[in-house]
């Protein structure tokens, strides 16, 4: 029976310490948004490869442990593979503790997704009382303020006397917490990826959907409505709301963290001129013309959304770098830090 | 098909881990961390997999316990009182029939009472706004310290010890790090799997090698004996089904579920007076051990639900799960009828396969617990190790899993509960966020209007004074 043990435990330990040909580090924990479309797309491009592909979870501080231990060490790895989020991206902007450039990585491929915000049916903004959340998201949170508050005199402080006075922002509050406050009626608001907003917010009777952040279309440059929500997009709806388009510092600063979240949702990436990237890329083109697996992620995705693939995507990056203005930045790093209590910094190597 | 395949294979290992002594449920899936990426494509099987082996786990443990008087797992140890003794005084088939019909007669009822009625629990956690929530946090501290500890000062410190471990990672009000010593790696908090195999894994690995080394009792008999070992339930069916409903009750509390077993014992003993246990009496056998099976089912519903696991195996079954992609912990998985009706179909399964597999198997399982215990000890310790160490693949693994060990050891030798720990752990994050949530969304006044909230704010004032006042107290699960 010992031996039955041992040869048990032999198997299982090689079994496990098995080689793949292609390792993905993921830089989040198994069962994070990042992690559940990064498995849909794993499992649809194994399809398309020729080897295996194994991922690796590296978690820590909101991706920046693992995206650190990516650019520094685990991107010069053979067949090494990274996926970056919403999160990793609007990190360069303003966290401390980023040693990761993205222009030091080629991309396979960037699927270009939106942000939804729904409200419940029976509020109505202009009546006051937004009760709202989700920190992590300082992005689409900032777009619900401006929603709400319209164009003020355009100052980036008058927002926060905003929200001081005629709203109750609650802290701390996660995309699963801040789904249940909107099932339960806490919150009169809420936002979700597209994958969240279908599988979930959308099945509230209560729900309605507000607007849309819009989507990234690569041949523009530029952010622009959803065609799986036409008539939600941010822009849009401020104008029917305000009568006026909207402005203002606040506004450019919204736009800035917009633009630099959805043009890099969610993505595929290798170290720079790493020779697999070819293959994978082919790989990925095929995943996208297989009807199959292009159903089963837009199923995951909450919709057929576009992707940018190969050198189109590393573009982004560049073209992201062109938003970035000293005023912008220095008016989102007071607004991060003023309403949302984080430790955001200037970072001036950022205009280089 | 493929799915009771993965039933039977998750059985099958149950069974194997749960006749190893004080291995039981929470060793066998904290084994399978190591290789739960195999998972990550159907998260379903492994969801059958790992709710085969916990149910599986429950029912074989009972034949450490019956035949070498060494706990199968630490929620089997009041089997050993009167079952052991069956089994020196000649009887261990009886004894074996009797804990085999238990098991599977609690396991088949509470597990379908408990998976069935889940869908059911919705609209009444729709009702737990922010104030309930916190107020139910609250009261889960509250059972897992103060009810299962004798020591009030020991129960406090293990709240402390939690919370102070609970606490280290990023805090969700400021986004900004907190007792993370400026590491990075901290900044996610103490990986689960670290707390779990530190805590319990670990020290009961190492506590097997002190508990003697008893050759297992001989089975004579065996058809003859087991099937009046089924005969005898039949009768004592009344003293079973008590000892089920106090193990689902117990499982339902947090950190009282370990001590179902003990509790059914204890009133088993109450409703027969007149009766002598300690002797190899039947009925002490009959009243506590359905209770195991029956608590791992009620523990999984508020960790389904509100993401607070009763026990620690359901600490690991959560952290499991969440690793193979399915989001326990909110009330969204109602919604998921694939994960509800295999979570049932799995637990029920694998309790009916286990009764039979065991029944036909006993003379080869009682081989299993011949092997010198340092064989199977060394395996299960390389494997935690090789598991913990691939959370991150960083040094940083090892020096928490060390850190992580040393207070589990620490907390076995004094006392101090390590189940109100890892709850702790667990939740303190989401509690204090909670606190904070609550100061601003709601005032004093309104928070003493919602009904639900006052009679949480009640139950914990009581057990908080009780556990003040009341000076002995019999159960003391460390």
């Amino acid at each position: 029976m010992s031996k039955i043990i041992s040869v048990v435990a032999g198997i299982l330990f090689m079994a496990t310490s098995a080689l793949a040909d292609y390792t993905i580090y993921l830089p989040t924990k198994p069962g994070s948004g990042l992690d559940q479309w990064a498995q849909v797309v794993i499992k649809e491009l194994k399809k398309h490869v020729d080897g295996d592909v194994k991922s690796v979870h590296i978690p820590g501080a909101r991706h920046l442990l693992g995206m650190n231990k990516w650019n520094k060490d685990n991107r010069f790895k053979e067949n090494a593979i990274t996926v970056t989020g919403g999160t990793t991206t609007v990190n360069t902007l303003v966290k401390t503790g980023v040693e990761y450039d993205y222009r030091n990585w080629d991309a396979i491929g960037v699927q270009l997704l939106d942000i939804f915000v729904g409200k419940r049916k029976d509020w109505d903004p202009k009546n006051g009382g937004m009760v709202f959340g989700n920190d992590h998201a300082a992005g689409d949170v900032t777009g619900m303020v401006l929603m709400y508050c319209g164009n003020l005199d355009g100052k980036i402080a008058s927002y926060k006397k905003c929200v001081d006075e005629d709203m109750k922002y609650v802290k701390g509050v996660n995309d699963k917490q801040g789904t249940l406050m909107f099932a339960n009626g806490e919150f009169n608001v809420f936002r979700g990826n597209p994958t969240a907003w279908t599988k979930k917010i959308k099945k509230f009777e209560h729900g309605e959907l507000w607007f849309t952040q819009g989507v990234y279309d690569a041949k523009r440059n530029k952010i622009v409505t959803n065609p799986n929500a036409k008539g939600y997009d941010f822009d849009t709806v401020f104008k029917k709301t305000w009568g006026e388009k909207p402005s203002g510092e606040l506004y450019e600063a919204y736009r800035l963290v917009q633009f630099q979240n959805d043009s890099l949702q969610k993505g595929l990436w290798v170290n720079k001129d790493a020779p697999h990237r070819k293959e994978l890329v082919k790989a990925l083109k095929k995943m996208l013309k297989d009807p199959e697996s292009r159903a089963i992620i837009a199923k995951a995705s909450g919709g057929d959304y576009k992707w940018a693939i190969g050198e189109k995507a590393d573009k982004i990056v560049l073209e992201q770098r062109k938003q970035y203005t000293e005023k912008k930045l220095k008016n989102l790093v007071w607004w991060f830090n003023n309403i949302f209590g984080w430790k955001a910094e200037f970072k001036p190597e950022l205009l280089k | 098909m493929d799915y009771a395949l993965w039933c039977l294979l998750g059985t099958l290992y149950g069974i194997l881990l749960g006749v190893i002594p004080m291995a039981g449920a929470g060793t066998a899936m904290l084994l399978v961390f190591s290789f739960a990426g195999y998972f990550e494509p159907n998260p379903y099987y492994g969801l059958i997999f790992l709710i085969s082996v916990i149910a599986a786990s429950s029912t074989a443990d009972s034949y450490t316990s019956l035949l070498t008087g060494i706990p199968g797992a630490s929620t089997t140890a009041a089997s050993i009182i009167d079952g052991y003794q069956m089994s020196k005084n000649g009887e261990a088939g009886k004894a074996i029939g009797i804990a085999m019909l238990d098991s599977t007669f609690n396991g088949i009822f509470f597990g379908l009472l408990a998976f069935a009625l889940l869908p059911f629990y919705a609209p009444i956690i729709y009702k737990f706004g922010v104030p309930e929530l916190f107020m139910f946090m609250t009261l889960s501290i509250a059972c897992v310290a103060f009810i299962v500890s004798k020591n009030f000062w020991l129960s406090v410190s293990a709240i402390l010890i939690g919370s102070f471990i609970g606490l280290i990672g990023i805090d969700p009000q400021t986004g900004g790090p907190r007792l993370t010593f400026g590491t990075l790696y901290l900044q996610d908090g103490v990986p689960i799997i670290m707390m779990i195999a530190g805590l319990f894994g670990i020290p009961e690995l190492i506590s097997g090698f002190h508990l003697g080394k008893n050759r297992p009792a001989p089975i004579n008999n065996y058809f003859a004996q087991l099937f009046d070992g089924f005969r005898t339930t039949i009768r004592l069916w009344r003293d079973s089904l008590r000892g089920g409903f106090i193990g689902f009750v117990a499982g339902m509390l947090p950190g009282v579920g370990p001590v179902g077993d003990m509790l059914a014992y204890g009133a088993t003993v109450k409703a027969h007076p007149n009766d002598k246990f300690g002797v190899g009496n039947p009925k002490g056998l009959a009243g506590c051990e359905g209770a195991n099976n029956a608590q791992k089912a009620g523990s999984l519903i508020p960790t389904v639900l509100f993401g607070i696991p009763a026990s620690p195996f359901a600490a690991i079954f959560m952290a499991m799960c969440i690793t193979f992609g399915l989001d326990v912990g909110n009330p969204f998985m109602l919604e998921d009828k694939k994960f509800i009706s295999l979570l049932g179909y799995g637990f029920v399964g694998a309790t009916i396969l286990t009764f039979f597999i065991c029944i036909f198997t006993s003379k080869l399982l009682v081989k299993i617990l011949q092997i010198p215990y340092w064989i199977y000890a060394g395996i299960i310790f390389a494997i935690i190790i090789y598991t913990c160490q691939s959370v991150t693949g960083l040094y940083m693994d090892y020096v928490t899993l060390a850190c992580c060990s040393a207070l589990g050891l620490f907390c076995y030798k004094f006392r101090i509960s390590r189940p109100a720990i890892l709850l702790t752990y667990i939740i303190i994050d989401k509690w204090q966020n909670k606190l904070q949530q609550m100061n601003t969304m709601y005032t004093i006044e309104e928070m003493l209007t919602r009904p639900l909230f006052l009679v949480l704010l009640s139950l914990v004032l009581i057990l908080v004074y009780r556990s003040i006042t009341q000076k002995n107290r019999g159960i003391d699960y460390a």
